[in-house]
């Protein structure tokens, strides 16, 4: 079976690849096969699948393997509620569920509404909730994609004065988001493994020569300690760089070469048509420094999620004098909105063309460790910009040391 | 609740501690009289679309000066 499936795996940033005890992992629906790709998914975790009465009604010797695989028989059309209270006892237990809460498979490839009955045990039973998506791309000269979210709890969402019906509606919206969300992830990802894609063609050339220019550029990384910098960035990130030159975007490139990266670009550099087209073609995202452009910004968040690298720098102009005493907020918004972490970088401004370009990058910077509520709050992004300075004027020293050196 | 109400609320939460919305009026210009800057708006109105589900786009924001600005575009959006 595994070489039927050949399961790719993906999860998001703070998900856990296995599926931790007691807890209900729902996923969308896409074929009878689902529950087996998650048995080889989850090898060392017994999953108990909610599965229809159909399948039962089959034949005995098939109705007895379903009961030995752990399988909880649910009768869609009965009005026979008795499941619900076998899987509280299970998940009393320390058992874990898995529920395709679509109950049908999809219907000329449309999916069908969640129904309610995962929201009624969430309810009932406040028990972590794991969110899958399966892209369905089952047999042997195809590759199934599976992609794990993070770990959350329906309670959380639960809002004050909704009747119960509507709190189950509104619950079973949650549930419904947090899986399909997966499925953008899930084809960004998918696009991530392959090096060269048609639809990235100039971005990926544009990383190509960035692999190559390092030999030319003597571009070194470093960590603010002074060590070689070995990190590798996975997922969406903000680069947020100090700037000194024209040439600090392809530094950046340079640096993160092997991933594909977008730039927010000053309305004043992609004037011209021939000139926007190509910096458009190499990921520039175009925004208006004079104005509330709230379109530029709303790309950048989505880039973001779809797990791209965004560059930006801060200071929202060039500081030839590398001091960096203020920055912008826009950087810690635009993390915040997106949920990425933030990844300072000083470039040190070039005084001889001979010289060595040492970049530092400094320790990144987890908006959700500065967030105090729900809503996070303009001075919540104000104290994130403040830790970025921070630690962007502590990569600076740490550079001039280094060349001092 | 008034759209207004309901845009006060948002800022309530958005810009806590920084403005104080008790002296908000649908008069008052977002940046000359509630010291908004341009990123406040910016993450206002992501605030605002959430809460009315409703979609901002660039152009909106050349016509918005005041409060009672907001409210016509929101209540316009919202019909949509």
């Amino acid at each position: 079976m595994l070489l039927f499936f050949k399961p790719r795996v993906f999860k998001t940033r703070d998900a856990k690849r296995q599926l931790p005890k007691g807890a209900i992992m729902v996923s969308n629906h896409k074929s009878l096969m689902d529950f087996i790709l998650y048995l080889i998914v989850f090898p060392f975790r017994t999953i108990r699948f909610l599965m229809a009465e159909v399948l039962y009604n089959k034949n005995k010797p098939f109705s007895f393997m379903l009961n030995s695989l752990g399988g909880i028989k649910v009768d869609r059309d009965a009005h026979d509620f008795s499941f619900i209270s076998e899987v509280i006892e299970c998940l009393e237990k320390k058992d874990t569920i898995g529920i395709f809460p679509e109950a049908r498979l999809p219907i000329n490839g449309k999916p069908w509404p969640f129904t309610t009955s995962t929201a009624f045990i969430a309810t009932k039973i406040d028990v972590p909730i794991v969110p899958v998506y399966t892209d369905g791309n089952y047999g042997l000269w195809k590759r199934a994609h599976v992609c794990i979210g993070e770990a959350f709890h329906l309670s959380d969402y639960i809002e004050d004065g909704l009747t119960e019906s509507e709190q189950l509606e509104h619950l079973t919206k949650v549930l419904e988001t947090k899986v399909y969300e997966l499925k953008s992830f899930t084809e960004t990802r998918k696009q991530h493994h392959r090096f060269f894609t048609l639809k990235n063609l100039s971005m990926d050339l544009a990383r190509l020569v960035c692999a190559i220019l390092p030999i030319f550029m003597r571009i070194k990384r470093k960590t603010p300690q002074g060590k070689k910098y070995k990190g590798k960035i996975r997922g969406g990130a903000l680069i947020a760089a100090n700037h000194t030159s024209f040439l600090d975007p392809f530094i950046v490139g340079v640096t993160f070469w092997y991933r594909r990266l977008y730039f927010l670009v000053a309305e004043i550099v992609m004037q011209g048509k021939l000139r926007s087209m190509l910096l458009r073609g190499v990921g520039a995202i175009k925004i208006d420094r004079n104005a509330a452009d709230i379109e530029a910004i709303k790309k950048s968040i989505e880039k973001l999620k779809k797990g791209y690298l965004l560059s930006v720098f801060p200071q929202g102009g060039i500081n030839r004098d590398d001091d960096i005493d203020a920055i912008k907020s826009g950087a810690a918004l635009l993390a915040v909105k997106a949920g990425v972490p933030i990844i300072p970088m000083h470039i040190p401004p070039k005084k001889h063309w001979y010289n060595r370009r040492i970049v530092v990058i400094g320790n990144t910077i987890n908006p959700k460790d500065y967030l105090t509520k729900k809503i996070p709050s303009t001075q919540d992004i104000n104290n994130i910009s403040v830790a970025l300075m921070n630690e962007l004027n502590l990569c600076k020293n740490s550079n001039n040391q280094s060349l001092e050196d | 609740m008034t759209t207004f109400e309901r845009l006060k609320n948002v800022c309530d939460s958005v810009f806590e501690g920084e403005i104080d919305t008790t002296n908000i009026t649908v008069e008052s210009n977002l940046r000359d009289d509630i010291g908004i800057n341009s990123i406040g708006v910016l993450y206002m109105a992501m605030a605002l679309e959430e809460e009315f589900d409703i979609k901002f786009t660039n152009d909106d924001f050349a016509y918005i000066t005041t409060v009672s600005d907001v409210v016509a575009i929101i209540e316009k959006k919202a019909k949509k």
